[in-house]
């Protein structure tokens, strides 16, 4: 018999080895569980949360975008959108029932998607919060929400071109789109826990990840000078009833856009109502030829290059001969002996072909390239033009006569208004931009954005004569209708013919323009105006451009609170009215042009019948001259053709009805914007013709 | 066998040496098996309360988590608000809407032509532009 012999030592060894080995054990155990539990539990948890749970995407709120002072000019909200989860519905033809009326969708098309084999289905996006409330109200089961951003844009259609608009998910045009990565944001979520046939587990909680903000845009543009250029030119649009118009501002000193727009534009919230051509922002997107204008890029060459003198004379005979063709000023009739200053104040275009052909196609095309011509200028916005200049082996001294007074050249508002900045702020070739800087959610300054100097262009000097030039102009040239009493004003203007789609000219349509800084002495905003294809009024940029041109610039002075010039021109002399009746439009514009003074016509005719002021009366110069076109008779008929009296002043309207022996019934203040009976209805001498005046955007 | 099974199964109490006046290394001996029979009471002791703490501490996480979810909520739900006061801050105070009111309620209008004068007051003084 084997005796086994253990003593009490032994045992008590083998019982600590043991429990050794089990304490190791659990610690092991423990660690792992702290392992799993501690280090890596989110990682696992949210594989965990993959795995159990469907989610349905909650998309951001965009950025919001504000004006240079922090105003918002797009916002956004969170709205609802009802999802359907297929697997969770009871009894979908009792739901599609229920809920096709309150979502306004068709019952079939409901039941189709409520059956549908998907873990989730959107039944209806973006909806109303009371369309919300009455589905929430029907407590179906498997029908759930989750949010999604909802452009808003506080000012209606103020800055839509340039803003633009956003679709469903994603900005579509305009700065939406071309920021499109900083507005967005990143999506959150709804979790809710399922099984593998996304059947709901019972007593678990839904959960909400919210989603997080896009990134804030501060542009450069001012919603107050947004606001008057936008106003004005709606006022533009009814006084001249042109195809459109356009404007842009900037500050010379460093490229930041203060104002952009053109009208027509559109609602950005019902974007898909209007034509496309209208999502644009022509001052960016759109070259054309610029007419006179232009002729201030030739003018700093030959400046600069030592080849123009003020004090030299010219001859214009009316036209300049060039290769074999006859190229026409704009008077038909010649300038005759002018000074190279009066070349510019009356925009001759013999002169300039003159200048154009002393600097060379060489020179005068090296200027227009560094000016910025022929290439986008890299703006934030998308779809820029970069304009169309001749290349060097399609030069010819026809080519180079044209160019010289803006004709075959293509270029865009924008590159205008760098130009003449470079010219007023001491030649130097600025930048222009549109997004000062960038925000995050949580406010803090992403991006800023700094003045970028392109290039010096033409020297300090050539850009101070040049901007005295362009002073001349508006004192004594086609700008006098822009002067501005206390300030010092450069001013250019502009009048272009338009290419027809068969090559040539389209007889009769202008694109009129006007382009300027203020004050000479410090400029503080640059601007150009143009006007395409009035119907209404002579298509001269003394005419249109101008009045336009000053309305604007008088607001955004005051708004600015730009002090007025310590050396200001002395206040013009008050004028004579001039004898217009009997004359033709044409004829009349050149008279009241001569004068300083502005026409505005009324009635349909070939000749004037009436006017007021009277002939011979003294007025300020700018005082508007209304003339009422038609034949003799038109006033001693009975029966009256009741006239367009959109755009005109209360004072304006009374006047021209009481020449027809017409009564005013006016309601509100400030233009006509409607009125009854419409133009054109016959009504007889003695009845009242209602017009509601009021602010041009109300239209 | 037998043998060896009496002595682990020997309930006969053990008889521990006497302590001796001069035992001071028995003492020693005592307290550590004294120690090593405790040990595993208080490892288990241990563990005991480490799992209590390790439970408190994930059932207060939970807690926590709850609260930081409803915290969520309502920063959400207040930062939505916030972004509707601001529109309708930004509506009320848009310039077309201000113009209209203006006009209609105040019955404000544009000065005429010639109704405006600009004085200039001497030099270093103000001046005064308009329309």
């Amino acid at each position: 018999m084997l005796e086994l012999s253990v003593t009490l030592p032994a045992v008590r060894r083998r019982v600590m080895v043991m429990f050794f080995f089990i304490i190791m054990a659990v610690a092991v155990l423990i660690g792992r569980l702290g392992w799993l539990q501690i280090i890596r539990s989110e990682e696992l948890y949210e594989a965990a949360w993959e795995q159990w749970n469907r989610s349905i995407p909650a998309r951001s709120p965009r950025g919001t975008i504000y004006d240079r002072e922090g105003r918002m000019l797009a916002g956004s909200s969170t709205v609802d959108t009802v999802v359907a989860i297929p697997a969770q519905i009871e009894d979908p033809v009792k739901t599609a029932k229920l809920l096709a009326p309150v979502l306004e969708m068709k019952e079939e098309e409901l039941l189709e998607k409520l059956t549908m084999n998907l873990s989730a289905i959107y039944l209806k996006r973006k909806v109303t919060p009371e369309t919300s409330q009455a589905v929430r109200e029907l407590e179906l089961p498997g029908i759930i929400f989750t949010t999604e951003g909802q452009r808003f844009y506080p000012n209606g259609t103020l800055a839509s071109q340039l803003l633009g608009f956003v679709g469903m998910d994603e900005g579509l045009a305009g700065l939406e789109v071309y920021y499109e990565e900083q507005l967005k944001g990143k999506e959150g979520y709804l979790l809710f826990p399922s099984d593998n046939l996304n059947r709901p587990i019972p007593h678990e909680i839904k959960r909400f990840v919210p989603p997080k903000e896009g990134m804030d845009l501060y542009l450069t543009i001012d919603e107050t000078v947004q606001y008057i250029v936008e106003r004005e030119l709606a006022r533009a649009m009814i006084e001249f009833q042109p195809k459109a118009v356009m404007a842009i501002a900037a500050d010379p000193r460093t490229g930041a856009i203060l104002a952009a727009a053109s009208k027509p534009d559109y609602d950005p919230l019902h974007y898909e109502k209007y034509d496309s051509k209208y999502w644009a922002l022509p001052p960016i997107t759109s070259s054309f030829e610029p007419g006179s204008t232009f002729k201030l890029i030739t003018l700093c060459a030959a400046v600069e290059e030592g080849l123009y003198n003020e004090q030299e004379y010219y001859f214009c005979r009316g036209f300049a001969s060039v290769g074999g063709h006859n190229i026409h000023c704009w008077t038909g009739s010649g300038h005759g002996s002018i000074s190279y200053l009066q070349a510019v104040e009356s925009s001759c275009n013999p002169a300039f072909i003159n200048l154009g052909q002393r600097l060379g196609e060489e020179k005068l095309f090296r200027y227009i390239r560094a000016f910025g011509f022929g290439k986008p200028t890299g703006i934030d916005y998308p779809g820029e033009s970069g304009g169309v200049v001749f290349e060097d082996e399609q030069l010819g001294p026809v080519e180079l006569a044209t160019t010289a007074f803006g004709q075959g050249v293509s270029v865009t508002p924008l590159q205008q208004l760098m130009a003449v900045s470079a010219i007023a702020n001491g030649g130097k070739l600025m930048k222009p931009y549109l997004v000062e800087k960038i925000c995050n959610a949580e406010g803090e300054v992403v991006y800023e954005r700094k003045p970028e100097l392109v290039r010096q262009v033409i020297s300090r000097s050539t850009a101070e004569r040049v901007a005295r030039i362009m002073e001349s102009v508006t004192l004594n040239g086609s700008g006098k209708n822009a002067a501005i009493e206390g300030y010092r004003i450069a001013t250019k203007t502009g009048t272009a013919q338009k290419p027809g789609p068969r090559g040539g000219y389209i007889p009769g349509e202008y694109i009129v323009s006007m382009i300027g800084f203020v004050p000479v002495e410090d400029p503080q905003i640059v601007l150009y105006v143009a006007v395409d294809g009035a119907s209404r009024g002579p298509q001269w940029g003394s005419q249109l451009g101008a009045p336009l041109f000053r309305r604007i610039m008088v607001d955004v002075l005051n708004y600015l609170q730009v002090p007025p010039s310590e050396k200001p021109a002395a206040p013009a002399e008050p004028v004579e009215v001039p004898e217009l009746r009997g004359l033709t439009v044409d004829e009349a514009a050149a008279r009241v042009d001569t004068a300083g003074l502005m026409l505005r016509l009324i009635g349909e005719g070939q000749y004037i019948v009436n006017q007021t002021p009277k002939a011979g009366a003294t007025v300020s110069r700018q005082t508007q001259v209304v003339v009422y076109l038609g034949d003799e008779e038109a006033f001693s008929r009975s029966s009256i053709t009741v006239p367009d009296l959109s755009g005109f002043t209360v004072k304006d309207v009374g006047q021209v009805l009481n020449w027809l022996g017409l009564y005013l019934e006016a309601e509100g203040s400030g233009i006509a914007l409607r009125q009854e009976p419409a133009a054109g209805s016959r009504v007889e001498k003695g009845n009242v013709i209602k017009v509601f005046f009021g602010s041009p955007l109300e239209q | 066998m037998l043998q060896a099974r009496n002595i682990l199964t020997d309930h006969r109490p053990v008889h521990l040496p006497q302590e001796q006046p001069a035992g001071k290394a028995s003492r020693v001996r005592e307290r550590r098996l004294l120690g090593l029979r405790s040990m595993p009471f208080l490892l288990l002791a241990g563990c005991f309360l480490l799992g209590l703490v390790i439970i408190a501490q994930y059932s207060s996480m939970v807690s926590l988590h709850y609260r930081i979810a409803r915290a969520e909520e309502k920063i959400s739900a207040l930062q939505e608000e916030y972004r509707q006061l601001e529109q309708e801050a930004a509506r009320l105070s848009s310039l077309a809407r201000i113009e209209m009111i203006a006009r209609s309620e105040l019955g404000m209008q544009e000065p005429e032509s010639g109704q405006v004068r600009i004085l200039t007051a001497g030099r270093g003084g103000a001046s005064a532009a308009g329309e």
